[in-house]
């Protein structure tokens, strides 16, 4: 029953908001935009709302990876091209392994890594990477974020305690756009 | 246009007073207004610039993530601004992604379209503050927030400042008028006791009156200085009393010396023409006895002669006695009864009868009034002038004679006219002096002493005597007497000469 949604106001609206998210590239403009598109245009603006601790060393890129088989395809490349978050270039890495991920910030975790979860979570465990995921109940299972689909329009879910053990700290801006879900494994498959 | 001029010192102070603060006022206030407008508007845009940046970055992320709703529900706070009639949020296409309007307005329509993002700027149009503020997140501009507010709010507040302010000069005004009628008192009290005091010295000529002392200001220094002018003023009539009596006294003084004087000088000629006769009757009587005796055996050159001499000898007797005479009336104290100057007269013209023998003489005698004065001065007086008057109409076939008297500015004035040979009028003062003679003694006979035997007698009754003539034009001799109710004493020596002069040319 907790993961109905409650009466938000954001709930309420239709899916007529066809327009595309100010970051996306001019060539897209006319056509409305595809899920992944949005997708790939939110991963990045994720970045603009999480703090990350400081680190020991600092790193020369703001790295945006994928781990898993990439929905993406180009876009996501061609949406981070010349983009800066925190003054640090953002580039993308694909990644095959959980073990790789060392210097990634935001972690997409394909679906088709699902089963895996529970063990690329455990490895993440205690490294400042947030994890977005799009597979059901991915928040609730210590994800951080993870996108849902209502109707046509691309939301999300936050679970703010799993952001908070990895150090992150999630703008209030976004939180309050989000869905708020708390783990609850036992609920779920 | 209300004229300052004429008005009183009190109600000049009062005006002036009132309109001064009045003055002050109105600037003062004009300038608060015109200040609390501009303020007004300045913190206006201050405030709706500090919401449309809250409302910027509040929906930063709804933007970004396509949240409408979100950006509505923020754009939703500006309720809390009852200014604010429209807002929205457009993104960086331009295309409008949340509006809000206050309830009750519609703003939809009156939203803007844009292109694109917008520039910061904000306007004044129509009684609307217009406002656009770019949404900025890590130096990337992410859409527009639109803000239309308008100016009601500040209409109210400066109707409310106009309202107190029209109070407080309202109240201004009525206290700066009581002030000023307090006041006022301090500078035109003092000025109009002043203007009293000098009514009170310029109506009642009494300089001794002082103005109150003022205070140590300019009205203080006038009166002190008025006061001093009176002061002064007093001084000077003292002064110029004192000089006055001393001007008497030597008047008195000189008088006296002079008629000490003439005294002296009346005494010296009366005993001078006295003496003159003891010799001048040698002369006559002995010339005489010559005559007889021994007329006949001069020879007719001789005889000649001798009659010269007895001719001169008569004639210095007739002279020295009219001397005596005219002496006499100096020295003789006057005994005055009021006397009818027509009996008198006709005692005169009896007595000049014999003069008159065998010429055509006409008196034309008027009624002349009672006076008061010694009889037989008078007589002696009317005798000279009367035979004056007969002695030069000789040559007129009809001498016309008129006596007459007159009341002039209340003085009696009695005229003796003849048609004789008159004078010129440029010997007038020389006719009443002693031997001062006109004509040629071959012509008229005479001493040159009557005229001025009669001007001591009339100058001894107080009065005037003058002349009027031309030549062969007849003359007329003119003197004043007091009428016979007014007694006095006419002892005093007279300025007659003066007096004289006075009459010529009336």
């Amino acid at each position: 029953m907790g993961v109905l949604p409650k009466g938000r106001a954001w709930l309420r609206r239709g899916a007529a908001c066809a327009l595309l998210c100010a970051s996306l590239s001019a060539q897209v403009q006319d056509a409305p935009p595809s899920e992944y598109q949005v997708k790939a245009a939110f991963l990045y603006n994720f970045g603009r709302f999480v703090e990350w601790p400081p680190q020991p060393r600092p790193p020369s890129a703001f790295t945006i990876c994928v781990l898993g088989q990439d929905p993406f395809g180009p876009v996501l490349d061609e949406l981070i091209k010349g983009k800066t978050i925190q003054d640090l270039k953002v580039v993308v890495r694909r990644l095959e392994r959980v073990e790789d991920a060392g210097d990634c910030r935001i972690l997409f975790i394909s679906s088709s890594e699902d089963v895996r979860l529970a063990h690329i979570l455990a490895t993440l465990h205690g490294r400042s990477v947030l994890t977005v995921g799009e597979a059901e109940r991915f928040a609730h299972r210590g994800g951080m974020i993870n996108f849902r689909l209502e109707g046509a329009k691309v939301r999300f879910e936050i679970n703010p305690d799993a952001a908070g053990q990895a150090g992150l700290t999630i703008s209030s801006q976004l939180l309050k756009l989000a869905r708020i879900v708390h783990e609850s494994p036992q609920s779920g498959v | 246009m209300l004229n300052l001029r004429d008005y009183s010192i009190r109600k000049k102070l009062t005006w002036i007073c009132m309109l001064t603060s009045g003055a002050v006022l109105v600037l003062a206030s004009a300038a608060f207004l015109a200040y609390e407008w501009t303020a007004f508007r300045g913190e206006l845009l201050a405030r709706l610039s500090t919401q449309a940046q809250i409302v910027g970055s509040n929906s930063a992320a709804a933007l970004l993530f396509q949240d409408q709703p979100a950006a509505e529900q923020t754009l939703a706070a500006l309720k809390a601004e009852p200014e604010i009639r429209a807002a929205a949020i457009y993104n960086r296409e331009g295309r409008l992604f949340a509006s809000y309007s206050r309830p009750g307005a519609q703003a939809e329509s009156s939203l803007p379209r844009v292109a694109g993002l917008q520039a910061d700027r904000e306007s004044f149009e129509g009684g609307n503050l217009v406002l656009l503020r770019q949404i900025v997140q890590n130096g990337e501009g992410l859409g527009t927030v639109y803000i239309q507010s308008d100016l009601q709010g500040m209409g109210r507040r400066v109707r409310r400042y106009v309202v107190i302010l029209l109070l407080i000069l309202g109240a201004s005004f009525l206290a700066s008028f009581v002030i000023a009628s307090r006041l006022q008192s301090l500078i035109a009290q003092p000025v109009l006791e002043l203007a009293e005091t000098a009514k009170i010295v310029s109506q009642g000529r009494d300089y001794s009156v002082r103005a109150r002392p003022g205070n140590r200001d300019e009205v203080g220094l006038l009166i002190e200085t008025f006061n001093q002018m009176l002061a002064q003023i007093e001084e000077r009539d003292v002064e110029l009393g004192k000089g006055r009596e001393q001007l008497e006294q030597r008047v008195e003084q000189r008088t006296a010396e002079l008629a000490a004087t003439v005294k002296e000088l009346e005494g010296f000629s009366y005993s001078v023409a006295h003496d003159l006769r003891a010799p001048l009757r040698h002369i006559s009587g002995f010339s005489n006895m010559l005559a007889e005796q021994y007329g006949p055996s001069l020879d007719p050159n001789a005889q000649r002669y001798l009659e010269r001499i007895q001719n001169g000898a008569r004639q210095m007797g007739m002279l020295v006695d009219d001397l005596l005479n005219l002496a006499r009336i100096g020295r003789q104290e006057m005994r005055c009864q009021a006397t009818g100057l027509n009996s008198l007269l006709d005692e005169v013209l009896a007595d000049l009868k014999p003069e008159a023998d065998g010429r055509k003489v006409e008196w034309r005698i008027g009624r002349l009034p009672f006076v008061e004065c010694d009889p037989s001065l008078m007589k002696q007086a009317l005798y000279n002038l009367a035979s004056n008057a007969l002695k030069y109409t000789r040559p007129r076939e009809k001498a016309v004679i008129e006596v007459d008297a007159r009341v002039q500015e209340g003085v009696t004035v009695i005229v003796f006219r003849d048609n004789g040979v008159g004078f010129s009028m440029k010997y007038a003062d020389k006719l009443f002096g002693v031997f001062q003679r006109l004509h040629r003694p071959e012509d008229f006979e005479g001493t040159g002493v009557g005229l001025a035997t009669v001007q001591r007698i009339i100058h001894k009754h107080g009065g005037r005597v003058w002349a009027e003539g031309e030549l062969d034009k007849g003359a007329t001799f003119y003197f004043t007497l007091e009428p016979a109710d007014q007694k006095s004493s006419h002892d005093k020596i007279s300025t007659g000469a003066m007096a004289t002069h006075d009459g010529t040319s009336s």
